[in-house]
């Protein structure tokens, strides 16, 4: 199986590829950190996987085109995609200066649907092929302190959403991953407490969707529960809740 | 930086003690120089050795990535965070085996190497140390220094057994071993005194992993022992995957007394009926049985435990010693219900203060209350009568006195401990 995966050195993303089997899997891994990436290489590939790595920054749009040709060429079309960059950003910056907001905005939603793209038309073709895409919770609702993020996410969701069905006929899987809080070192600076999951925990439950029929991915599980209370509040009491 | 509660405690949750940490960061494990840090791994230590309470700890989950492993030579090289059950898992598979294992999977690299563990294969491979070839130590003035028997020796012989005091251990290089499976053929042989024990120890040498488990409650010392060899079957399901069983909370400390320690020793002795039982088992449970219980330490209830460790010479003052301790043991009526008594073989420990060394092993575990600690100090007496040693990764109740006169090296030791570096044992100890 050959898995490509966008984002590779995501905590999340890097144990999701250590739980595929050496035997059967190679990789192609693409990430921004040229440093974090050596590393990630090197422990795959001591664990015996075939891999391939590129140093790219996905936010920048207009260098992708060169980026997918020399994916192609040296990989193929892969059986397996995994989106796992993102950009929390940071919400008070962006809300008032609308050049973070934008960085925000390709980061999380136009790089994605730039490679959604390409590669939908891909598997298309060769009528086989998993996406899986990691979005958030965030998407869920707009919440004040973090909407610039959460509605990128939102967008981002509800694209895969439009393109799940788009792709059925071709038997093209597109799945959406929502992942509550994780401990990764993108939210370095949070507070943890219960809610939050670890990296290899959130990994099994994207492996496992892979295997079995999900569209669409909480977790940890109990975030379904969750955003379904919270999506379900009415607005007029939404707009007054602080948190 | 976060506050830990239990999470921050040792194995045997005594002492306790609040403590702060931070996690070691991959690419610039910065070393946080306002407060004395302590390297730690996953806090499998059951005394005071990996706490810093005083100081902060530097976590090394996130130093858990692989860098290099050579199958000329069987070499791994792997950040100090990896786990042992992570080498198994991915190396099992192709046919290696850790070159020594301890009776636990859930420890690190690092912590292997900063207390020179040993196995059950001691008698034939030696401690941890001796299969480590290289390791990438990162001082906290800034210097990444990679240490060997050629190249900065005198460091590498202080942390080898170190307790994490000379540096933060970034990367290690091991040797693991080849192995025809990962299933192991066993023979258990029920004994029914020491003599017997060492009379069984002689026998089964040739066994790759020999050790026993011994009921302390009885006077004369009787217990199972076990050996077993990589079997040569290659063929049969794979390794039972752990069970999931864990204690879901403290218990009351009402739960092990004298009463429920003699019941559980005796149901142990005689859930084999046979004087031998032969039987191929996966390596999980002949190395790890008691992995399958996540946070079994938690059934001491509240007040925590301590494990007593030691060694004593294979002389005859040495059996002396360790007739008495039982004698005393068993008298007192506390009693441990994981006894184990191991003999260790005659290869060099290399590390200033490693403890492995020729003798037979005795490990114990009391839960925390006055009594224990009385009977503790009469131990040590023997043990130290007849030039024994006890083990600080398992200890929180040592004295300085009883810490030099188990670790004879301890002055070449000193010089290497890094200025910035300090742990609750070492000021226990007071070699800060």
């Amino acid at each position: 199986m050959k898995v490509l995966c966008f984002g590779s050195t995501s905590a999340i993303a890097h144990e999701f590829l250590k739980l595929l089997n050496p035997k059967s899997s190679e990789l192609y891994l693409v990430a921004r950190n040229a440093e974090k990436l050596e590393r990630d290489f090197k422990d795959l590939t001591t664990r015996g996987f075939k891999t391939f790595s590129l140093v790219a920054d996905l936010s920048k749009l207009e260098l992708h085109e060169n980026w997918l040709q020399r994916i192609d060429s040296e990989f193929g079309t892969p059986d397996l995609i995994l989106i796992a960059f993102g950009d929390l950003g940071d919400q008070s910056l962006s809300s008032r200066d609308f050049t973070q907001a934008s960085l925000i905005i390709t980061g999380n939603y136009l790089a994605p649907i730039s490679l959604l793209t390409h590669y939908s038309e891909k598997m298309k073709a060769s009528k086989i092929g998993t996406l899986v895409v990691i979005s958030s919770v965030a998407g869920d609702r707009g919440r004040a302190t973090n909407y610039v993020y959460g509605s990128a996410k939102a967008g981002l969701s509800e694209y895969c959403s439009g393109l799940r069905q788009a792709l059925l006929p071709y038997d093209v899987r597109v799945i959406t991953v929502k992942p509550g809080f994780v401990d990764t070192p993108m939210t370095q600076n949070f507070k943890k407490g219960a809610l939050w999951a670890r990296p290899h925990q959130v990994a099994k439950d994207i492996a496992e969707a892979v295997r079995g029929n999900r569209d669409v991915v909480y977790t940890p599980w109990f975030w379904w529960g969750i955003m379904f209370i919270i999506k379900h509040i009415p607005e007029f009491l939404f707009k007054k809740l602080k948190f | 930086m976060s506050e830990l509660s239990p999470e921050g405690l040792s194995w045997g949750r005594f002492p306790r003690v609040s403590q702060r940490q931070a996690d070691a960061s991959p690419l610039k494990p910065i070393l946080p120089l306002d407060r004395l840090f302590l390297p730690r791994g996953m806090g499998r230590s059951y005394g005071d050795s990996c706490l810093n309470s005083r100081g902060q700890l530097l976590s090394t989950s996130k130093l858990d990535h692989l860098v290099s492993f050579d199958p000329e030579t069987s070499c791994l090289v792997a950040e100090a965070g990896v786990r042992l059950a992570e080498i198994i898992h991915v190396f099992g598979p192709k046919g290696y085996f850790l070159p020594v294992s301890p009776g636990t999977k859930w420890v690190t690299l690092g912590g292997a190497v900063a207390n020179d563990i040993h196995g059950k294969n001691h008698h034939l491979a030696g401690s941890f140390g001796n299969h480590v070839v290289e390791l990438l130590l990162l001082r906290s003035n800034g210097e990444r220094l990679h240490c060997s028997r050629l190249q900065n020796s005198e460091l590498f012989f202080a942390t080898i057994g170190g307790l994490g005091l000379t540096g933060l251990v970034l990367e290690v290089t091991i040797k693991l071993k080849k192995v025809s499976s990962l299933w192991i053929d066993q023979n258990v042989t029920r004994f029914r005194s020491l003599d017997e024990f060492y009379d069984l120890s002689l026998q089964k040498s040739h066994h790759e992993y020999t050790v026993a488990w011994i009921d302390c409650l009885n006077p004369h010392g009787r217990g199972l022992f076990i050996a077993g060899d990589h079997s040569s079957r290659t063929s049969g399901p794979p390794p039972v995957k752990t069970r999931k069983l864990r204690v879901p909370f403290t218990f009351p400390s009402i739960t092990l007394n004298p009463f429920t320690v003699r019941a559980f020793n005796w149901a142990y002795f005689h859930r084999q009926l046979k004087s031998v039982k032969a039987s191929t088992v996966s390596y999980d449970p002949f190395f790890y049985p008691l992995d399958v219980i996540h946070d079994w330490n938690l059934i001491y209830g509240s007040a925590g435990f301590v494990q007593y460790q030691f060694v004593v010479p294979p002389t005859n003052e040495g059996k002396k010693a360790l007739s008495k301790v039982f004698q005393n043991i068993s008298e007192s009526g506390e009693g441990s219900f994981l006894a184990v008594l191991k003999t260790f073989g005659d290869i060099p420990s290399e590390g200033c203060l490693s403890f492995s060394r020729p003798g037979y092993t005795l490990a114990l575990d009391f839960k925390v209350k006055p009594e224990v600690f009385k009977l503790l100090d009469r131990l040590d007496d023997l043990v130290f009568s007849c030039g024994g040693a006890l083990y600080p990764a398992k200890d929180a109740r040592m004295s300085p006195q009883s810490f030099r006169a188990s670790f004879p090296d301890l002055q070449k030791f000193l010089p290497h401990i890094d200025p910035k570096i300090s742990s609750d044992f070492a000021r226990r100890m007071e070699i800060l």
